[in-house]
Formats: C-alpha cells, sequence, structure tokens
C-alpha cells in the first residue's frame, strides 16, 4: 500500500512518537509542516497521553503551530459573527458545512486546524438574492477570468468565491454538497431535515451527513492529492461521533438515501487502513456490499491513493507519485462534468499552465 | 451595548485608548470621546440619546454641542466594527 | 566546536551529507547543500557560530540544492528549501548566500510563534536595548552599523523577537545585511570591517554582509530588556533629531512593523503594551548615520547619568 510515512502512523498510532530519535523527529516535524498538520498533529499525540515527555524543542515547535491554528479559529468564529450579523433577519438560514462548523460546534478536532475559507450553504432557490444580499454587505467577487466565472455558475455548487472587501476574509457559498451535474445527485432537502442547531443559532449537517460530505469531498469531489487532512478528518469524526452507537447504525443508511455509498466505501476503508479508524466489522460490510466497486477498479485505486494521498516531500518524492496524483485529479474531474466539457476544461487548464511557465 | 462575549481589553496612553476585541482579534485606537463613550456601553447598554446624556455630563459640555452630534455616527462605527451590538432589551 | 573550527573538508562533509546543525539565537538550523561557493561564503559570516551536537532537535531543515536551467542558455539556478516549502522561485546559483539568507528570514517569521516579531534591528548596551523599526529603506541596518560602531551589542539585524511572557528580547545576531552607498559608509566608519562577497544586481540592488561581531554571537544567548524604541528614516537631506512619539503612535507604528501581532492575540496586545509602558519612543529622521548613532547614544547615556536603575522597569 502506501510508501512508508512516518506523518501517517504518527497519526494512527500517536504513541510511537516515544520511540522517536532525532532524525525521526526530524522526518515528522518536516512531514507535519508540509501537509500543515503540525497543529493537528500536537493535539493527537496530547489526547494519547504522550504530550510530557515530548522533547523540549518539539513542544516548542508544537506550540508556535498551535498559536497559529489558534489565531485560524479566532478568525473563522469572528467571520461566522460577521455573516450572521448581516444575514440574521433577512430568513436566509444558514449552514455551516466543514472547518466552520467543526468551530462552531466546538469538536475536539476543530483544535489545531488551519481552515481558511468559510464554507456555508444556503437553499438553492435563494442562492441569487444570498449573493446580492453579501455583495451589498460588504463582500466582493474574487477577480476570476470569465471561463472560471462560468465553470463555478454551470458545473459547480457554489458561487465564485466571494472576499470581504475589509477583512480580506474568503467565503463559499454553497447549494449542495455536490456539483448538479455530476454522476451522483444527493438531494440537499434531506441535509436540511436532518440539521442541528449550534449554540450561536447556525446550523450545521448532522453527524452522519458530516462525515459523508467529508467522504464526497474526498473521493467525488476535490482532489485526492495531499488530502491527509480530509482523511483525517474522517476518521476524527467517526471518533467522535461513533461513541454513540446510533451513528454507526445510521451511516450506510443514509449514505444509501443520499446515494453516496460509493465515496463512503472508500473513505471507510482507506480511514480504516491508513489511520486504523475503528469502524464496526458490520458497518464496513454493509459498506462493501452496497458500495464498492468492481475488484480492478479497487486493485487500481488502492496504490493511487496510498501513494497520492500523503504530502510530498521533495526528498521523497517518486515518479509514481506524480503519474498518481494527475489520474487521480482526471478522475475527480470526470465525476463531476459530463465527458466532453471535462476534455475541454482539462486542455484549457493545461494550456493555461504551460503559459505561465513561459512566461 | 457591548456584547460580553467580546470581553475588551483596554489600555490609555495620554488621553487615547488601544482597545483589544477578544472575539474579532481586532485591535482599535480611539479618542478620548470615542474610548468613553465605548466604556460607558460596556458599562451599561443605552440608547443613543442617553449615551449623549452621560458624555455631556462626563465631560461638562452641552448636549447639542459638535462633539456630540456626531454620536450617532460613532455609534454607526462601533457597530460596523462589531463592538457593540443592538440591545435586545 | 564553531564552524570556524572546521576544515573544509569537514565542512563539506557535513554540508552534503546529514546536514550541519548550527544554533542561531533560540532556533538549531539544520543546513545541506552542495553549492561551494555558498559554502565558502557561510564559513565565513558564520565562522563564530557554534554547531550543535547531533543529538538535537533542528527548528528548521534547510536545503540549497543546484535546480534545472529551464532553458540551455540560461546561468545555472539553485533553490531554497525548507521542510518542504520552497518560498522562492529558482534563482541564479551565484546569488545563493543572499537567497540563504533571505530564506532563513522567511523560515523564522512563518514559524517562529513562540515569539513577537518585528521587522526591525536590535542593539544593547549597558542592559537595556534600543530596537530600531522600520520598513526596507529606512536605514535602519546602516545606523545599526554605526551603533556596533559605538560599541551596542548587535542583538539583531532583522527581527526583533520579543518573548511575550517576560517581555525579553531574544538576540538572533546574524550577519547585518548592506545594500548600495551604505556599504562603503559602513567600511568607512567600522574599524575593522569584516564584510564577505559584495553582490551585484540582486532584487534589492548592490548587497553584501557584515560578518556579525565575534562577541554578539558569543552572547548570543544573552536577552536583553528593552529601553527605547526607534524609528529611523532616512533621506538626504533631513535634519537629524531625535523627535518623541506619544506613546499610542509608537504602539501603533511597532504594529504595522510586527509580523506577527494578529496571530498572537491577546498575547501580543498585552505584549506590545508592556514594552510600550517600558520604553521611550522616538521618530528619528537622519542623513548621515554616524550622527544619528550619537543621538542613540544619548538616550543610554542619559539614563545612566540620571541615575535611573538599568534594571528597573
Amino acid at each position: 500500500m502506501p510508501p512508508d510515512n512516518l506523518l501517517l502512523r504518527a497519526f494512527a498510532d500517536p504513541g510511537l512518537v516515544a520511540g522517536l530519535g532525532v532524525e525521526g523527529w526530524e522526518l515528522l516535524l518536516a512531514q507535519a509542516r508540509t501537509a500543515n498538520l503540525t497543529g493537528r498533529l500536537s493535539y493527537r499525540i496530547e489526547d494519547a497521553g504522550a504530550f510530557a515527555e515530548l522533547p523540549a524543542r518539539v513542544r516548542t515547535q508544537f506550540a508556535a503551530a498551535r498559536v497559529a491554528a489558534e489565531s485560524g479559529r479566532r478568525a473563522l468564529e469572528w467571520e461566522v459573527n460577521r455573516l450572521r450579523h448581516v444575514l440574521t433577519g433577512t430568513g436566509f438560514p444558514m449552514l455551516l458545512l466543514k472547518g466552520a462548523a467543526y468551530a462552531m460546534a466546538g469538536l475536539p478536532m476543530a483544535r489545531g486546524r488551519t481552515s481558511a475559507d468559510i464554507d456555508i450553504m444556503v437553499p438553492g432557490d435563494r442562492l441569487d438574492r444570498v449573493e446580492k444580499h453579501l455583495l451589498a454587505h460588504g463582500w466582493e467577487l474574487d477577480e476570476l477570468e470569465p471561463y472560471d466565472v462560468h465553470f463555478y455558475r454551470k458545473w459547480s455548487h457554489e458561487l465564485p468565491p466571494l472576499r470581504h472587501r475589509d477583512r480580506g476574509s474568503v467565503l463559499d457559498v454553497h447549494h449542495t454538497i455536490l456539483p448538479p451535474r455530476s454522476r451522483l445527485r444527493p438531494d440537499p432537502s434531506a441535509l436540511w431535515r436532518s440539521a442541528v442547531a449550534l449554540r450561536d443559532g447556525s446550523l450545521a449537517l448532522c453527524p452522519t451527513h458530516m462525515a459523508l460530505h467529508v467522504a464526497v469531498h474526498l473521493f467525488q469531489d476535490g482532489e485526492i492529492a495531499g488530502a491527509l487532512g480530509a482523511l483525517i478528518d474522517f476518521d476524527e469524526l467517526c471518533r467522535h461521533f461513533g461513541q454513540n452507537p446510533g451513528y454507526w447504525l445510521e451511516l450506510v443508511p443514509a449514505a444509501v438515501a443520499l446515494g453516496l455509498v460509493r465515496p463512503l466505501y472508500y473513505a471507510l476503508r482507506y480511514a480504516s487502513l491508513m489511520l486504523g479508524t475503528p469502524a464496526p466489522e458490520a458497518v464496513m460490510a454493509a459498506a462493501a456490499r452496497a458500495g464498492q466497486p468492481p475488484a480492478p477498479v479497487r486493485a487500481a485505486m488502492d496504490p493511487m491513493v496510498g501513494s497520492a494521498l500523503v504530502p510530498d516531500l521533495p526528498e521523497f518524492s517518486s515518479p509514481w507519485r506524480g503519474v498518481a496524483c494527475l489520474c487521480l485529479y482526471i478522475r475527480s474531474h470526470w465525476l463531476r462534468m459530463p465527458p466532453v466539457p471535462l476534455a475541454l476544461h482539462l486542455m484549457r487548464k493545461a494550456w493555461l499552465r504551460s503559459f505561465a511557465a513561459t512566461s | 451595548m457591548v456584547p460580553d462575549v467580546n470581553a475588551l481589553v483596554w489600555r490609555m496612553w495620554e488621553d487615547e485608548f488601544l482597545v483589544y476585541n477578544t472575539t474579532s482579534g481586532q485591535t482599535h485606537h480611539l479618542n478620548l470621546l470615542a474610548g468613553e463613550a465605548l466604556r460607558s456601553l460596556e458599562a451599561e447598554a443605552a440608547h443613543e440619546r442617553e449615551l449623549v446624556r452621560r458624555l455631556a455630563d462626563q465631560f461638562e459640555i452641552a448636549e447639542d454641542s459638535a462633539p456630540l452630534q456626531m454620536i450617532d455616527r460613532l455609534v454607526r462605527e462601533l457597530d460596523e466594527l462589531g463592538l457593540i451590538a443592538p440591545s435586545t432589551l | 566546536m564553531k564552524i570556524g573550527d572546521l576544515t573544509s573538508d569537514q565542512l563539506h562533509q557535513q554540508f552534503d551529507g546529514a546536514g550541519l546543525r548550527i544554533r542561531i539565537g533560540p532556533f538549531i538550523f539544520n543546513l545541506r547543500t552542495q553549492i561551494c561557493d555558498l559554502i565558502a561564503e557561510f564559513s565565513f559570516l558564520y565562522a563564530d557560530f557554534p554547531i550543535c551536537d547531533a543529538s538535537e532537535i533542528s527548528d528548521f531543515r534547510v536545503r540549497v540544492a543546484p535546480a534545472g536551467r529551464g532553458r540551455p542558455w540560461r546561468e545555472a539556478r539553485a533553490e531554497f528549501w525548507a521542510d518542504g516549502a520552497s518560498p522562492f522561485d529558482a534563482f541564479p546559483r551565484r546569488l545563493a548566500t543572499p537567497f540563504a539568507e533571505w530564506g532563513f528570514n522567511w523560515c523564522i517569521y512563518s514559524h517562529a510563534h513562540q515569539f513577537l516579531m518585528f521587522h526591525s534591528a536590535v542593539v544593547e548596551k549597558a542592559g537595556r536595548a534600543a530596537i530600531l523599526a522600520g520598513p526596507p529603506g529606512s536605514g535602519k541596518s546602516t545606523l545599526c552599523a554605526a551603533l556596533l560602531a559605538s560599541g551596542w551589542r548587535l542583538l539583531s539585524d532583522e527581527f526583533a523577537l520579543i518573548d511575550p511572557v517576560h517581555g525579553w528580547l531574544m538576540p538572533v545576531p546574524r550577519p547585518v545585511a548592506l545594500k548600495g552607498a551604505s556599504i562603503g559608509l559602513v567600511e568607512r566608519f567600522l574599524p575593522d570591517p569584516r564584510i564577505g562577497r559584495v553582490f551585484a544586481d540582486t532584487r534589492k540592488g548592490t548587497l553584501t554582509h557584515l560578518r556579525p561581531p565575534t562577541e554578539a554571537v558569543e552572547r548570543q544567548c544573552e536577552p536583553a530588556l528593552p529601553g527605547w524604541v526607534v524609528f529611523p528614516t532616512h533621506a538626504a537631506d533631513a535634519a537629524t533629531k531625535l523627535v518623541p512619539l506619544r506613546k499610542a503612535v509608537g504602539f501603533l507604528r511597532l504594529e504595522e512593523n510586527c509580523f506577527n501581532y494578529k496571530t498572537l492575540g491577546r498575547a501580543a496586545f498585552d505584549a506590545l503594551s508592556q514594552l510600550i509602558d517600558t520604553a521611550a519612543c522616538y521618530e528619528l529622521p537622519f542623513a548621515q548615520a554616524v550622527a544619528a548613532a550619537e543621538l542613540v547614544d544619548g538616550l543610554a547615556e542619559f539614563r545612566s547619568v540620571a541615575g535611573l536603575p538599568l534594571d528597573a522597569a
């Protein structure tokens, strides 16, 4: 499966750091920094009870990373505060997604995260009015090429990114969690029906839907390469909410109801293989029954994901990793767009990249 | 009113205030009048009229004097910055 | 053991192998490179710095490596890597030293959030430090060099690092970067300037580095308490004078020069407030660095003449 990667092993088994020498620590710290996971790693180690024995220099680097992460968290919570300030009383319900939801729900996994953008979901039929309202209250459309704007509005499930004029923060407004023209079409009304209210009055997805959203983002929507942080999100959601047996009982049925069994299968498979996520056997079996792809596809995915998921340190980069990342990039767009527009989109991106490289 | 969650931290040097808003992470530089206005609202919420009256008392100036005529603009700016919010009382 | 104690062969072996671990102020850098010119220049500029034991974990893992030419007619290039990140595009290999210096700066201000960090030079005399804060081009490096000539200890040319808990300034006495006309000036007023190679046409014009005084490196573990904050601004026609600043203004000006004020949040507000409480703030427009240094000298003298206890807050 994946090449030996100390960062991955440390997340799967934080206690192993007790046996690290200088070289091991230097490798681990370098990998964590590359992946932007230093803060999260520090909390993982602390939760495993191994923090006190850490060498002083490691504790210092961890403390500095935590300071940076707390700053990001403060900015994120303030941004949610200002969004509510602007949207309260308009009748537009606001559902927080991903990092903003984890932070406002006070989940342990929110510690150490360096979330940048805020993601929210609003009802599809209100999207235009929400956009107008935000533009009138200090947000602006990020400068994008007209082609990219067109891509966002036609193929994507979100507005083009909005940036706040004064604060500089970036806001992504979604109306569903998958692009409307992709092969999977989960019905957003189910997401709203099960939504939970947070302490500040915002809404968030219920636990199973939160986990499914990460699975979808990883294996359907986003780019897998370097997305170790997202797999850790899935793992931590399962560990936290999985303390309640109801979570495991509902997970596969919820995936079936939304047509998301394939991404759930992959998420459970790779999280348990790579991070040791304690998913009950019965749940793994049900996910396999419902969502397992044909054996050849599995055989192709396993080494690609293993190779691409963990972040790249130039010292350890292999040509195979480059190929794996490319295949997975094409795959994610294949899943989002019909074949002809996909070819055009990829050609255009390649042309732009080569143009930038020669200028 | 100043929301409890803001937890403002104050410093003053030579009639100028620097105030840190724990929630927003922002630092604000306020002159004497603006600072005292915010302190007043932090101590107890008030309508604009009441705030003008308190400041007039404190600085011993007329309620319709030039600095106090700008209070509504100050209140709007403090609201924009997230330092104060309309009270629900 | 210091860098200057190693033979050329030993240096190459370490740089090219597991890396040379060098202690610079509170940081340990693990540095790897095969570029011979860089090794030679680095070992001159950093000769006094201690080499760390292999048992010490570094704060930054740095590599300066040859890069592809891109086009056959292009000159040889190199890249700077730190923990898997490369902050600059590939640069001409002959400019490896200035890019390495900029790279070390990048490492520090990107990650060292255990400190509150300002873009400023810091010098110390008789137990109190003067923070010379300002944007690039304000003349702080030249003023810093002039103060070294006047007996001040170098804490840093580039960063003021403040321990937010105790308010101490931590030394990072790296080479002083000198640009353009200031190179000639510094050569004139320093008695024994140890100046490295001069690099023409960098992105900041002509550039060189002044090797830090040996004493500054030997005392790099001794912090200092802040005494004064000075904002120098160099202009050819300026009247050289010290202009006291209101404390609130001093606070805001320093905040502008701060790399990580927002990151540290409340701790930054408290630490900067404490600094402003104890240190007097001045603007210092100047035309001649030596005259400006005399004024700053005067501040230190006034403090001791007036009988103010040097280590009271």
